[in-house]
């Protein structure tokens, strides 16, 4: 056999395997890749996000952005985890989601004894559960806010669509242990997170690809992000039909009931000094507050809109 | 002769070039995907044909092989139309022209 041929029979072969047939690639892509590292981290805080996230399917722009079979099918991911049974679902909270590394005392224990009456007591942190009512604190915040024709609206006059689903809400969050201080901390700190991550480009180069939510602009920060849903709840107020208003009246409901929950619970800085709280960083109270009288202002305009359309 | 194991060992290399191809892209194995496994099943049934069956076999089994990949090919190019899908598309007609190269070269062999 000459050097000639053997190359040419080579060449062939190089080409035959090639060119071998396949099945098409997207045939294969469900399988998907391996999570980006800035996803990983993201998908790690999973589990006690997964109010945050129920709050984030019931959000204006998630219902605009995102396919309603994607819609069903994280709904449905969400509904398993919810119906487990509390001790099963707070074992998992505990063991796999809150990163002992990062929240073990000094002695690396984890810091189960949070719950104890004693921190309860010391921190002034209610843990009503069930209770759609907001601390004094925050209902000393909201009515300081409050001017003009938004005084005469209370903002825990709750209207039949709102209290249905907060009641809901509520009912499931008391189900799963989410109503205690800790998962209310892990919220703020929560808050705080996304606002990391939101500096993070390769994460945000992920939003902007499959999940992109128009206005957002690099450098945004969470309460920017909050602002610009509550611009797009307040857009077209006046020609959407009756059934996206109640929608939209949901959603807000749930971010008030949340926010105001937060900040009912919220320790401060100087308040969990010493705690292992210490090593959350939150988000500042002020910011959460700003987030809250936004939304309150959203849903006094949805209010409004009921009123002139004598749905109230 | 010859040319029917080089037929049989190409087609048997289909399945296996298919799995790295798979393996490399998306990191996991594609042993429990449905189109896949009958795709590995014609091609190595092909590759058995080709290596110990008589022609009217390895017509049967090439053919069968030719049309599933060239089938499941166009018909992912119907439902989305990229430049992806019509770059695999082409490789596979010309990996099945290939392999229909060699099968009537080895007809050719057995005739002479």
């Amino acid at each position: 056999m000459t050097v000639k041929l053997k190359l040419q029979a080579l060449a062939l072969a190089i080409f035959g395997l090639a060119l071998a047939p396949g099945l098409p690639m997207s045939y294969y892509a469900s399988y998907g890749r391996p999570l980006p590292a800035s996803a990983q981290r993201l998908s790690n805080q999973a589990p006690d996000a997964r109010f945050a996230a129920w709050s984030l399917f019931d959000s204006e722009f998630f219902r605009r952005n995102i396919a309603p079979s994607e819609q069903e099918r994280l709904r449905s991911m969400m509904a398993g985890l919810a119906s487990m049974d509390p001790q099963r679902l707070r074992e998992q909270i505990l063991s796999s989601n809150l990163r002992p590394s990062k929240i073990a005392n000094a002695s690396g224990d984890f810091p189960g004894q949070v719950y104890s009456a004693d921190f309860m007591q010391r921190y002034k942190i209610r843990s009503e559960n069930g209770t759609v009512k907001a601390s004094e604190p925050v209902r000393a915040i909201m009515a300081s806010k409050q001017s003009g024709q938004e005084q005469a609206v209370d903002p825990y006059a709750l209207t039949e669509y709102e209290s249905d689903s907060i009641q809901l809400v509520a009912a499931m969050q008391a189900a799963a242990s989410q109503n205690d201080p800790l998962a209310r901390q892990a919220q703020a700190w929560q808050l705080a997170e996304m606002d990391r991550l939101l500096a993070d480009s390769e994460l945000l180069e992920i939003m902007e690809q499959y999940f992109p939510v128009p206005g957002f602009t690099r450098g945004m920060k969470v309460a920017d992000l909050a602002h610009l849903e509550q611009e797009t709840i307040r857009a077209d107020l006046a020609t959407i039909s009756d059934e996206e208003l109640s929608v939209r009246l949901d959603g807000v409901a749930f971010q008030i009931y949340n926010l105001s929950d937060i900040l009912g619970k919220y320790a401060g800085p100087a308040d969990i000094e010493g705690t292992p709280f210490e090593v959350f960083p939150v988000l500042p109270s002020s910011a959460i507050e700003g987030m809250l009288h936004d939304s309150i202002q959203t849903r006094v305009l949805l209010i409004d809109q009921l009123r002139v359309r004598g749905l109230l | 002769m010859l040319t029917r194991v080089l037929l049989s060992a190409y087609c048997l290399l289909i399945p296996g070039i298919e799995t790295l191809r798979v393996l490399f892209a998306t990191g996991i194995p594609p042993m429990d995907r449905i189109l896949f496994i009958i795709f590995a099943i014609v091609w190595c049934a092909a590759a058995l044909a080709a290596g110990m069956g008589t022609m009217r076999f390895l017509r049967i089994f090439i053919f069968a092989a030719i049309g599933y990949s060239l089938v499941v090919n166009l018909s992912y190019l119907l439902t989305r139309f990229d430049l992806l899908q019509i770059g695999t598309c082409l490789r596979t007609i010309v990996g099945c022209f290939l392999v229909s190269l060699l099968y009537r070269r080895a007809h050719s062999e057995v005739l002479a």
